[in-house]
């Protein structure tokens, strides 16, 4: 799939995309989803090494285009960025298939100490977060960055330019709205 | 920022209280100028997100969205579907064919990454506990391992139940109800009895059968410890289901018996009702009190009270006032009294009378009998569990004191109960040894107190001694009573130099774990090293020809045992240290290439050794070891440049282990004899700068030793072998006066210990002539003419 990717539509993309035009980053984001969403789909099925985290994940398919010489290493955070958001839309995606076609099981906790908010599942987490991007896009963007795509605070705030204390405030915060969006009581 | 909405601005206000101390924070937002809607909210976000960061982990997504397809095996087992599944993992039913029927199970496996390293290995250390753990109340433990992709798994009786809660909906007697307690409780104290705490007793975790009987599932199974617990602002731990966790549980603390007495209390209130019948409300006021020593003192104390309400006699928790009795015994005897009242007075009081003493006699009993429990239960979890625990943490040495000192005290009330069974005595007597280990006899991590040790294990042979008089048969009084005699051994042998005496005790203990050497990995282990600390006794003695036999004894036992024994990591551990044993003999009675054969082997097993736990300070020293003492023979067969290597490598091992706990004992003395034949491999090779700050760095190393271990004459012996050999070095290297100033001091060492009666034989005849030799030939004036020391 990446291979079919000219690499100079990615180039001016990715700057455009730093000069801060988010359409670019939407069209890029188009390019390079299909690669991504087979990764995902392998590692879900377990082809893959399953101890493979969403962070090698992400990792590995920015490898792959550097190795391509389609992106510069210092892009990296940025298309870790974008991985993000196709990671989001991956799991998503498997999440509902998975729904179309499973019994119905009770859902169990097994005993730890790491509780399943009111046990949301993922779908209800999208939706949040698509609640959450409408009061502040930039929180919701973090979110997607940190939680679906593993990222660091520090390529965090080289993608939004903000101080790395100002992207932890802001995620802490961000996940405690969150938090709260998906007790029970909001349905 | 006047166009955000409200929610946008209270997200602002959290986000800037974030920048506060987290204790800060609430009172922050308070204090803002913004809108009382504002504030209120960016409160309540703050107060309500506890667990925020728990479930928001960074990267955290894939976890809630994977599962994979059902596997189609797992161990033995045939999946035949899901039972559900949750953030760590999933519950499948497996069935295994077994003769002509059936055999349903309910098999867990945690999801990788779901538990960090440590926790796997407590959730493989609990799946041991847990199956011995057979009772009709407690959902059985049947097998666990790890699937091919290294996930660990546990199989469980599959229970075909309902949880209490739909159970209730049947809407049951108040007497069934309180024999489902009955029952489920007793389930609890029974796992108490195995020193099993639940830890999370719900209503959720217990099943109610077709038959209309409780099983208890859900044992503790990957429940971390409270160091992985995560503190939260708050001050809540997770997981616990609010309204059956203890108070203190809330705060962090771990789980105890106590604990789960509380929750009990809880799912007794929950079983009739809050507003139930007053003493009931009394049990469960007792079971459920804030303060953990206002609660029952056990489970089997909170049964009887349920059982003695049950049955219309007085309970414990009501307070044994006069009139309640009374009250108590007219309810049961209602029919009989109510004619009778008057004429029947006096026999009335009588009866009251008796009745009130047995309660008390009762009381007291299940007292004794609970306080006993909770002391059996807690020596034996800080002594066996947590000890090992801390001490894989290089650094705890502090931590280990404290929990020695306060094991020792429950230790005290143990062996004081004459009346205490068998089991409980021996039980005593071997937390004594362990405790003896603990503060510091053999050679692993330890604090250096010999003295202490010594009491300790004395206090254990008054125990043992005994129990081994009443029930020589016993298998775990015999493994109970060759552990200490080891134990006594090695401490008589390498610190007290009471060799006579410790050979000794090696025959009994040989003679004693005979019957059971090859019966499994403990006791094979303990077989071997008491034929090795026989040998050992000799070598000490400076009696190779003698000690070599036993050596050779032990190596053929264990290579003579089936792999599973042989390959075991505490079996390989004793041959490896047998070997190098064995290596010392052959080489001081001239076999060098049978000495480095058998060092070759050594080193082999602690490379496996560590690569079964990687950075583990104990394999660290034994690999450190075995490479320093094939240096050694290395060395003294010319084979210079090989030897200096294999004990540089050595010396490095120790450094490093050195600078993670410098209050280490083991440590500190491994590195003093590593470092020592470091010293002379360079002033062989003629580097001599590097060879005196090596002797520097050792002889710095011992002082601290004899000084930590109280003067004691083996740390003493140590350092004047020390002294003589890096006077040697100084003096190959010319540095007369620097040589000789040492030597004097050594001679001064083992005037001493002549003085004290402590001077080995092998000191007498070979050390000690061998260092005065020197002394007139190069000393006084210090002057060179000595041929080179060696």
């Amino acid at each position: 799939m990446l291979e079919r990717v000219r690499s100079d539509d990615v180039r001016v993309l990715l700057t455009a995309w730093r000069r801060g035009d988010r359409v670019a980053r939407d069209r890029l984001f188009d390019i390079l989803y299909g690669e991504l969403t087979q990764s995902a789909a392998a590692m879900l099925r377990g082809e893959r090494n399953v101890s493979l985290s969403v962070g090698d994940l992400v990792h590995e398919t920015i490898l792959k285009l550097i190795v391509l010489e389609q992106i510069d290493w210092q892009d990296r955070a940025h298309f870790m960025a974008l991985t993000s958001v196709m990671m989001r839309r991956a799991l998503v995606e498997h999440v509902r298939a998975k729904g179309r076609n499973k019994r119905q099981h009770q859902k169990v906790e097994l005993k730890t100490n790491i509780p399943d908010v009111g046990n949301a599942d993922l779908e209800e987490v999208n939706e949040a977060l698509d609640r959450l991007a409408k009061i502040d896009r930039e929180r919701a963007e973090i979110v997607e960055m940190r939680y679906f795509g593993g990222m660091e605070i520090a390529d965090i705030a080289v993608v939004l330019k903000l101080s790395e204390s100002t992207v932890k405030r802001r995620w802490q915060a961000a996940r405690l709205w969150l938090y709260e969006a998906l007790q029970p009581q909001h349905g | 920022m006047a166009s955000r909405s409200p929610e946008a601005r209270a997200l602002d206000l959290l986000e800037q209280a974030m920048g506060q101390p987290s204790d800060h924070r609430a009172a922050w937002i308070s204090r803002q100028k913004a809108p009382a809607a504002v504030r209120e909210r960016a409160r309540a976000l703050l107060d309500g997100g506890a667990d925020a960061a728990l479930v928001f982990a960074t990267g955290g997504a894939p976890r809630k969205a994977g599962d994979g397809p059902l596997p189609e095996r797992i161990g033995a087992y045939r999946i035949t579907g899901l039972i559900g599944q949750g953030g760590m993992g999933a519950v499948y039913r497996g069935e295994r064919a077994a003769g002509d029927f059936e055999h349903t199970v309910a098999i867990k496996v945690i999801r990788p990454g779901a538990l960090s390293g440590a926790l796997i290995e407590r959730f493989r250390r609990e799946r041991q506990t847990l199956a011995r753990l057979a009772h009709p109340n407690i959902a059985r433990l049947l097998d666990g391992g790890e699937t091919e992709a290294g996930e660990p798994y546990i199989v469980m009786e599959f229970v075909e139940g309902r949880p209490l809660e739909t159970w209730l909906g049947d809407t049951p007697g108040r007497s069934e109800r309180l024999e489902l307690f009955l029952a489920a409780a007793a389930a609890v104290a029974f796992a108490h009895q195995n020193l099993v705490v639940h830890g999370d007793v719900t209503p959720s975790n217990i099943l109610v059968d077709p038959d209309g009987r409780p099983k208890l599932i859900d044992f503790g199974i990957a429940r971390p410890t409270t160091s992985e617990a995560v503190a939260t602002p708050a001050g809540r731990a997770h997981s616990l289901t609010p309204g059956y966790a203890a108070p203190e549980r809330l705060a962090g603390l771990p789980a105890t018996t106590l604990s789960d007495v509380y929750s009990l209390g809880r799912v007794l209130a929950f079983l009739v009702g809050e507003v139930g019948d007053p003493e009931l409300r009394a049990i469960v006021a007792r079971a459920t009190a804030e303060e953990p020593a206002a609660r029952y003192s056990t489970v089997e104390a909170l049964r009887a009270d349920v059982v003695a309400h049950r049955g219309g006699f007085p309970v414990a928790a009501v307070g044994g006032g006069r009139s309640y009795v009374f009250r108590r015994f007219v309810g049961r005897h209602r029919l009989a009294a109510g004619g009778a009242a008057t004429a029947a007075g006096l026999l009335l009081a009588a009866l009251v009378v008796t009745l009130v003493a047995n309660a008390r006699a009762e009381a007291a009993r299940a007292d004794a009998e609970a306080r006993f429990q909770q002391t059996r239960a807690i020596a034996g979890t800080m002594l066996f569990g947590v000890y090992d625990e801390v001490s894989k943490t290089p650094g705890a040495t502090k931590a280990r004191e404290t929990l020695a000192r306060t094991g020792l005290s429950y230790l005290d009330a143990l062996a004081a109960d004459g009346r205490a069974p068998l089991d409980v005595r021996v039980e005593a007597g071997r937390g004594y040894v362990r405790l003896a280990q603990v503060t510091g006899s053999g050679q692993g991590a330890q604090l250096g107190k010999f003295a202490d040790s010594t009491a300790l294990l004395g206090k254990a042979e008054t125990v043992l001694r005994a129990a081994y008089a009443e029930a020589p048969d016993d298998p775990g009084v015999r493994q109970a009573m060759g552990d200490l005699l080891l134990e006594q051994a090695g401490q008589n042998l390498y610190n007290n130099n009471e060799i006579a005496l410790g050979r000794k005790q090696t025959t009994e203990a040989q003679a004693i774990l005979k019957p059971l050497a090859t019966r499994d990995a403990k006791t094979a282990r303990a077989y071997a090293t008491a034929i090795q600390t026989e040998g050992d006794s000799h070598g000490w003695d400076g009696d190779n020809a003698r000690a070599r036999p036993h050596f050779l004894r032990a190596e053929a036992f264990i290579a003579g045992l089936p792999p599973a024994l042989r390959d075991d990591t505490e079996v390989m551990k004793a041959r490896s240290a047998n070997l190098r044993l064995l290596a010392e003999a052959q080489h001081l009675l001239e076999d060098d290439p049978a000495a480095i054969l058998a060092m070759d082997r050594a080193v082999a097993i602690n490379e496996a050794l560590l690569a079964r736990a990687p950075g583990s300070p104990e394999i660290t020293r034994k690999l450190a070891l075995s490479l320093w003492y094939r240096a050694v023979v290395l060395l003294a067969t010319g084979r210079t440049a090989e030897g200096y290597a294999s004990v540089d490598r050595s010396v490095a091992l120790m450094r490093g282990l050195r600078a993670r706990d410098p209050e280490d004992r083991g440590a500190l003395q491994t590195f003093a004899i590593v470092g020592e034949v470091r010293a002379q491999a360079l002033a062989e090779l003629k580097r001599f700068p590097e060879s005196f700050a090596m002797g520097r760095e050792i002889l710095a190393a011992h002082r601290q030793i004899v000084a930590r271990s109280g003067g004691s004459a083996g740390a003493r012996r140590s350092m004047a072998a020390t002294l003589k050999t890096v006077g040697g070095n100084y003096y190959n290297g010319g540095a007369f006066a620097d040589a000789c100033a040492t030597w004097r001091e050594a001679r001064g060492v083992y005037e001493e210990l002549t003085r004290d009666g402590a001077l080995t034989g092998y000191d007498r005849t070979n050390t000690l002539p061998e260092l005065t030799g020197w002394m007139r030939g190069g000393c006084d004036p210090p002057r060179p003419g000595l041929k080179p020391i060696v």
